[in-house]
């Protein structure tokens, strides 16, 4: 549902992108801000020569692509996989980059103005309809088997820094949602192998029986964040008479978010609908998770140590 | 390895201290917390209530200064800033509503000191005769009275059962002479960082453990000079090389000269053993102990939130209270209170450690007994022989740089068994309240803390004296008033100003009113003018306006006489004045010279006067101008330039830097806040709209980051220093919401409504 694609800067030069043609990439960019981002290798750097390109470009094209791009970067849209060279010079060497990721695991799409197999040039770029291929989807309804869960989680986590899951029966005492943990810390911030530690923090509801297995939760969040690196919090709250109950269940990330319609965790007997939450609506969420203004009583917090 | 919060209604587990407020203004009765950081931005929609939070804070400085809860003007803003009567400022302006500020420690540092941990409780228990009186001796005499020392029972033990160890440490001494050579050897003894920290470690623990025993105080200063006694230890370890010690005072030089990384760990070890146990224990038992004990007391760091709130409200009647309002003290510890108090005349404080708060500090200092914790329950340990992995495992669990601090975390989890065991409870929990009493008075009414500086959203104009300043330092009145040319020149530019009748023409009027204001200075003021320029002229006048100040006391306009006195600061000035990078003006700022013209002092020989003026000049023209004529953008700016470079340890409160600035001067304007920060230790609170201040924040961020900026650099910069804050409602409240910000200075929370997606709205929608 999240798509990462990868643009080299070069793209973003004339004459392959004109006056003619410019609206497309401006799509591209548009549906890519809603629903996926762009694997820059060296994001400074990606940022630097993609701005110098477009800042070359008569100003009609100019203004809202740049305004595009910085739209993306502030969205956490824009992300950097470590390489080892200092600075990238050419197309190619951006491209050959690419490739080598592309090979580890397949981006969703590669522009290049070289078209090869495994990339797209803007010239086919105007045979496809972006909306359909690049946009919000819809949702997606499937079991949620440990499969199908991780291949909806991989785009979804591999460059994120941090995860907020908000699934008010998240209690990890219970096989099915230990799993999906132990899923998303394996996911999170992997990088095509490039392993990042980052933080997990989840946010359930809180119940009496909590109290009867926090020994098991700290040994759980414990054991994972030896196996991952990951940082995990885990926070219990309180729903308050006559308030609003938690209901939702979201995955929240500092790219993005998706809802569930059924849950978050591992159930092969389950299916849960799945879709893309608006990034404009994040923030609201998540500050039902904050005790500044929450509605909800944090009773019970668990973490694991820095 | 996991920690668990054990209590409920725990607020959150923090990496920074917080600080929290409500009731004030559009903020309503739940307490918003925010990290408390070096530089806090705050952002929000207008009329959002980020002035509001601002206002909230320096309230919250304006209290610890004050004796009145009402806020007509203060010492640090003068009139700048009027919030008016606690009615008004007060959530919904009902005064039944009562506004705490509220300080959550959460730095272990800062907890250690709480608990007692490090000198400080050295300081409070150190308390044996012989060591302390010997460690205010020379080092000398320090061990001629320690071998006169007559050995415990236990003292001996201890002694005996380390005879082995010993003689395995002494062999590795004598193979790292053998490395060093002799030369060598004496350079690492006199030089070695281990020494004086292995040093510190014993000392910890011997003197916790005779505490029960001794009657006087050991101050630091006689640490340090134990400490320093390197000369002794050097021959000491030379001359025993190889040899068994027998007698405490041998190993007590032993470990004073042996590194940390090889004995202390052991040491403490088979002294905790045999002080607690009183018997031989199985070592890998000892450590499974050990390592419980020190997970427990991480737990009980790490997870307990003690915070404090000051709740200040109207007349409290209370008879013991004599300020004119009340201010109730509530100690808490994991929101549970255990000590409550009120604020005494003279900021004393009066405070009583509540059922709960007992029974809380008793659980915090309970009793253990050594033998329980040596039963197994599991813990599958591997032994670490040499102390050196333990002690560094100690100092990394409770966090600390020192084995004498770790020494100190120890002891406290197992009270010496037998003994008084009440008794060491009862005096930890009096030192437990006595500190964190200490605490709330360091950082809540210390008056002499921070200095405090406003910038409204509009910034003060000086006057023409302001930019006057003696060749000996501050210009006298009195010299203006009897130099007929410095008269002319200035005061008749100040007084045209002033909108009274008798300011324009008679000089001696001023003079009546500088003896006036003396006496009436806040009553005058109320009763005769209502003009600001003429209260700053009466400020003028009054020499004690550092002690009452009002008027434009302590506003930007005061600043201006730093710059008239200092060149470099008048370099760095040109430099933001002119430069192609920063204001890219015409002005230039000089300083003039003028001496006085005194027939008197002629006919007397006496020496003139002189004086500096400061000038700014405009380059195109030739003209000198006044601040107010430079343009909004440079007029507004340059008092907080001027405050950043100027002021040292101080809080500054900032309504909008960015006004009337450039795009890429926001930018700059973040640097100097940051190298202020850094390189002056201000604090800064800062209410703004701009994203460009925003985003060098996070470069510098990423930068730092990165390592193109060290630590020590003046942009060195880390998400420590900065918390962000957007101020926000819901259909019920308003709150703040703390963004996260990552290492590379990218944030980790989405930016509600999206981050300045303005202009991408005006584009493409």
């Amino acid at each position: 549902m999240l798509k990462d694609v990868f643009i080299c800067p070069q793209v973003f030069t004339e004459p392959t992108l004109n006056s003619s043609n410019w609206k497309d990439i401006k799509y591209l960019l548009e549906n890519i801000m809603n629903s996926g981002y762009i694997v820059a290798l060296k994001r400074k750097q990606w940022i630097r020569d993609t701005n110098g390109n477009i800042s070359k470009l008569e100003p009609k094209v100019k203004g809202p692509l740049l305004k595009l791009i910085k739209t993306l970067k502030s969205r956490e849209r824009i992300v950097e996989h470590p390489i080892s060279e200092s600075t990238i010079d050419e197309e190619s060497d951006w491209l050959n980059y690419a490739l080598q990721l592309n090979e580890k695991r397949h981006l969703f799409s590669i522009f290049s103005n070289r078209a090869l197999e495994s990339t797209l040039t803007l010239e086919q770029l105007e045979e496809i309809n972006i909306n359909e291929k690049y946009g919000l989807t819809g949702s997606k309804t499937f079991t949620l088997s440990s499969e199908n869960i991780e291949k909806l989680l991989i785009p979804f986590l591999s460059y994120a820094k941090k995860i907020t899951i908000i699934d008010p029966y998240f209690y990890i005492h219970e096989s099915r949602y230990e799993n999906s943990l132990r899923i998303i810390a394996k996911l999170l911030g992997e990088r095509r192998g490039e392993k990042q530690a980052s933080a997990i923090i989840v946010n359930c509801k809180w119940v009496g029986k909590i109290n009867n297995f926090k020994r098991v939760w700290e040994n759980t969040i414990s054991e994972i964040k030896n196996e991952s690196g990951q940082s995990i919090e885990i926070n219990c709250w309180e729903e308050q008479e006559g308030s609003i109950k938690m209901h939702d269940r979201y995955l929240i990330t500092n790219q993005s978010g998706l809802v569930s319609a059924a849950g978050t965790n591992i159930d092969v007997n389950q299916q849960s609908e799945w879709s893309v939450k608006d990034y404009r609506e994040q923030e609201d969420i998540l500050s039902q998770y904050k005790s500044n203004s929450s509605p909800f009583n944090l009773i019970y917090k668990l973490s694991t140590e820095e | 390895m996991a920690t668990c919060t054990k209590t409920e209604k725990w607020t959150k587990i923090m990496k920074h201290n917080q600080l929290g407020f409500n009731n004030f203004k559009s903020f309503g009765d739940r307490i918003q917390m925010f990290s408390d950081k070096p530089i806090t931005l705050v952002y929000g929609a207008n009329s959002i209530g980020k002035s509001s939070f601002l206002h909230s804070q320096l309230y919250r400085e304006y209290l610890k200064r004050s004796r009145t809860i009402e806020f007509k003007r203060s010492d640090f803003a003068g009139d700048e800033l009027a919030l008016g009567g606690f009615d008004e400022f007060v959530h919904k302006k009902d005064a039944s509503n009562k506004i705490t500020f509220r300080n959550t420690i959460a730095s272990p540092n800062d907890l250690d000191l709480i608990l007692g941990n490090g000198f400080s409780k050295v300081k409070e228990f150190a308390q044996d005769g012989v060591i302390n009186e010997a460690l205010s001796l020379d080092a000398d005499e320090f061990v001629r009275r320690l071998n006169n020392y007559k050995l415990k029972e236990e003292e001996w033990l201890f002694t005996d059962s380390l005879r082995d160890t010993f003689k395995q440490y002494m062999a590795l001494l004598k193979s790292l002479r053998h490395m060093l050579g002799e030369e060598g050897f004496s350079d690492y003894v006199d030089n070695s960082e281990d020494l004086r920290r292995g040093f510190q470690g014993f000392f910890a623990l011997f003197s916790l453990y005779n505490k029960e025993h001794h009657s006087k105080k050991i101050s630091n200063e006689d640490i340090k000079t134990a400490m320093k006694s390197k000369t002794y230890l050097r021959e000491r370890l030379e001359s025993k090389d190889g040899e068994v010690f027998d007698r405490l005072d041998d190993i007590l030089i032993f470990i004073i000269g042996y590194s940390e990384s090889l004995l202390s760990a052991e040491v403490s070890g088979g002294l905790m053993s045999y002080l607690f146990s009183g018997k031989k224990s199985d070592p890998g038992k000892f450590f499974d102990c050990f390592k419980r004990a020190l997970t427990h007391l991480k737990h009980v760091n790490e997870i307990n939130s003690i915070s404090f709130d000051l709740t200040h409200g109207q007349k409290s009647g209370a008879s013991n209270v004599k300020s004119t309002d009340s201010v109730d003290i509530t100690v808490k510890v994991n929101n549970s209170i255990i000590i409550t108090g009120q604020l005494l005349e003279g900021k004393k404080i009066k405070a009583e450690v509540t059922d709960e708060g007992e029974l809380f500090l008793k659980n915090l200092y309970k009793v253990r007994s050594f033998d329980d914790a040596l039963k197994p329950d599991g813990y599958d340990v591997e032994f670490p022989y040499l102390g050196s992995d333990l002690i560094r495992q100690i100092m990394n669990v409770f966090e600390v740089q020192s084995v004498n601090e770790a020494g100190w975390s120890i002891l406290n989890m197992f009270p010496r068994q037998g003994q008084a065991k009440q008794e060491t409870v009862d005096v930890y929990m009096e030192v437990f309240v006595e500190n964190l009493l200490k605490k709330i008075h360091q950082n809540y009414f210390n008056e002499s803390n921070r200095t405090i500086q406003y910038f409204g959203p509009l910034r003060v104009y000086p006057n023409r004296t302001d930019l006057v300043v003696s060749q000996q330092g501050e210009i006298k009145w009195e010299d203006f008033l009897q130099e007929e040319s410095v008269r002319d020149v200035f005061i008749k530019e100040y007084f045209k100003d002033l909108n009274l009748w008798a300011f324009k023409r008679s000089p001696k009027l001023a003079i009546y009113l500088r003896a006036l204001s003396h006496i009436f200075t806040g009553r005058f003021w109320r009763l005769v003018f209502r003009d600001v320029s003429v209260m700053d002229s009466i400020n003028f006048f009054n020499k004690t306006d550092n002690k009452i100040a009002y008027g434009k006391a302590n506003s930007a306009s005061k600043l201006w006489k730093f710059l008239v006195s200092s060149e470099a600061l008048q370099q760095e000035m040109n430099h933001w004045l002119l430069d192609d990078s920063k204001l890219k003006s015409t002005y230039e700022l000089k300083t003039e010279e003028i001496t006085e013209k005194s027939w008197l002092r002629k006919i007397f020989f006496l020496k003139q006067k002189k004086y500096k003026s400061l000038k700014f000049v405009d380059k195109k023209t030739g003209t000198s101008v006044i601040p107010r004529e430079m343009g909004l953008g440079i007029s507004q700016f340059l008092p907080i330039f001027l405050a950043s470079k100027v002021l040292k340890r101080s809080t500054q409160f900032i309504e909008q830097p960015e006004l009337h600035l450039h795009p890429a001067l926001q930018c700059e304007v973040a640097d100097e806040f940051i190298r202020s920060m850094n390189t002056q230790n201000n604090r800064f609170f800062i209410e703004t709209h701009s994203e460009h201040l925003l985003l060098r924040i996070m470069k510098r961020l990423r930068h730092s980051s990165e390592g193109k900026l060290k630590k020590g650099d003046d942009l060195y910069l880390t998400p420590d220093d900065v918390c962000l804050l957007y101020v926000d409602d819901n259909a019920e409240f308003t709150y703040l919401n703390e963004l996260e910000l990552d290492d590379d200075g990218s944030l980790l929370d989405p930016w509600p409504n999206g981050f300045f997606e303005e202009g991408l709205d005006e584009m493409f929608t």
